[in-house]
């Protein structure tokens, strides 16, 4: 049977199950890279987070690829942290985060990041196919998350007594840029550009089971796809002159019927590895 | 399949390939280093209704026991693409029977070229294609009445340019979307690339 919504509510649900108080110091560091172990190494390894072609840049080394930038993140989580004991917080949020970077893994993208109460991830557009297949796979990656945190997960939530999550997507698509940054003693892949940053701001326009995605990623998409979200444009001036940035509503829904499969028939590898001659 | 339905979503032309066991594939690329190259997929509509195919006789004045060099190539493009299926002959006759691997199952073939070189008729050796709905068992879209596979519409059909291996290739598609319709309920496609 294909990978499915109640696959990954079942995850989620067991990871919160093992990581019960008494045993969440032991089992951190096995569970903290349970999103890697998708494309673990041929020694078992788990994979590092980020971009695998720029896991080798030396300290101020940089490098870029156009990729659909996602980020998918729970929403009206702060208000839960103030008020949820902390153990239940970290609970619900480590098995739930962990669970959304895997799915995203299995849908073709690179988790760059986890960001607080969500995941920061791209889908390379480099492949043969380009950015329609790169904007597409993002859209699936994104509506399976959204259709399985609303219709598998949360059952499951509210019958162990645990109030539910909501979801939300930011998308776009665009040059990022990868530059390596910080001293011999300590390091990392930072990961820049306009449409990372957009994909942020996407994300907050989003209600909790909204999608919504910047014009460079829209425009990848099917006219019909995509609605004019209320906010848009986004408006920026610089020495005098205006230029505006639009973004869109993405009918995610319509890509559920896509998903059964893709994340077998991809077995882990990246949406860039998917090529038509 | 799926892959193919998803990329075609987002509006990209998706070519398909069939391998020479029965896997519909997006790559022409060999998977391994014995096998030939997979087989381009011809454009085809899946059909349904009345199974338009002549009736089976008078070999003696079948296309395959005058046409020898037609022959020749049906029997090349079978052995080429589809070396695991056998021939039948006896008696002036001429058909293949097989299996064909879905990745999501395999299922056993018969196809019988006819004698006026027109589409071939494929029967599916599998009893019971369906999905249970229920009790009952739900008949799968595209199948004519009498139970054989709409492979495609007669007029996809081009007898001087394709081969029986160009009726297995279209039987593989059948069983790639039959596959995917027994887990979602839904035809994930009508064909491909044919003039609707």
């Amino acid at each position: 049977m294909a990978y499915n919504r109640s696959d990954f509510a079942n995850s989620v649900m067991r990871r919160i199950r093992e990581f019960d108080d008494s045993i969440y110091l032991s089992k951190s560091a096995e569970y903290g890279n349970a999103a890697g172990s998708i494309r673990a190494s041929a020694a078992g390894a788990p994979a590092p987070m980020g971009h695998p072609d720029f896991a080798h840049l030396g300290i101020g080394e940089s490098g870029s690829r156009d990729a659909a930038v996602m980020f998918l993140d729970m929403r009206r989580f702060t208000a839960r942290s103030f008020w949820d004991p902390p153990e239940q917080v970290l609970r619900v949020n480590t098995a739930v985060v962990t669970e959304l970077a895997a799915a995203v893994q299995r849908h073709g993208g690179y988790v760059l990041g986890l960001r607080g109460d969500g995941v920061f991830a791209c889908f390379d557009g480099s492949s043969a196919l380009g950015a329609r297949a790169a904007a597409g796979f993002a859209v699936v990656a994104g509506a399976f998350a959204l259709d399985a945190v609303r219709n598998a997960l949360n059952g499951l939530l509210a019958a162990s007594g645990i109030d539910p999550v909501q979801v939300r997507v930011g998308l776009d698509y665009g040059r990022l840029d990868f530059v390596r940054i910080g001293t011999p003693a300590g390091s990392e892949v930072n990961v820049l550009g306009f449409a990372a940053n957009f994909a942020s701001k996407c994300e907050k326009h989003a209600l909790s089971w909204e999608m919504v995605a910047g014009e460079g990623l829209a425009h990848n998409l099917p006219q019909q796809h995509v609605t004019h979200h209320d906010k848009s444009p986004a408006e920026y001036e610089h020495l005098g002159e205006r230029r505006v940035y639009r973004f869109y509503d993405v009918s995610w829904m319509s890509y559920l019927e896509h998903v059964p499969g893709v994340a077998d028939a991809l077995g882990g590898r990246p949406a860039s590895a998917v090529n038509v001659r | 399949m799926t892959l193919a339905t998803l990329l075609s979503h987002v509006g990209i032309a998706v070519p398909r390939y069939v391998t020479v066991d029965g896997q519909i594939v997006l790559d022409a690329a060999p998977t391994t280093g014995f096998v030939s190259a997979p087989m381009p997929v011809a454009p085809h509509r899946f059909h349904d209704g009345e199974d338009p195919a002549p009736e089976r006789s008078a070999y003696a004045s079948a296309w395959w026991n005058i046409d020898t060099d037609a022959r020749a190539a049906d029997e090349t493009a079978m052995a080429t693409h589809f070396p695991n299926f056998v021939q039948y002959a006896d008696d002036g006759d001429y058909a293949f029977g097989g299996e064909l691997n879905t990745g999501r199952g395999r299922f056993k073939i018969l196809v019988l070229p006819h004698v006026d070189k027109s589409l071939p008729t494929v029967i599916p050796l599998h009893k019971g294609l369906g999905r249970q709905a229920g009790r009952r068992l739900q008949r799968p879209p595209h199948l004519y009445t009498n139970g054989n596979l709409c492979i495609a519409d007669s007029a996809d059909w081009l007898p001087a340019e394709h081969t029986t291996a160009t009726a297995v290739a279209w039987a593989a598609h059948w069983f790639a979307a039959y596959t995917e319709w027994r887990i979602s309920s839904r035809w994930p496609t009508e064909g491909f690339g044919a003039a609707a």
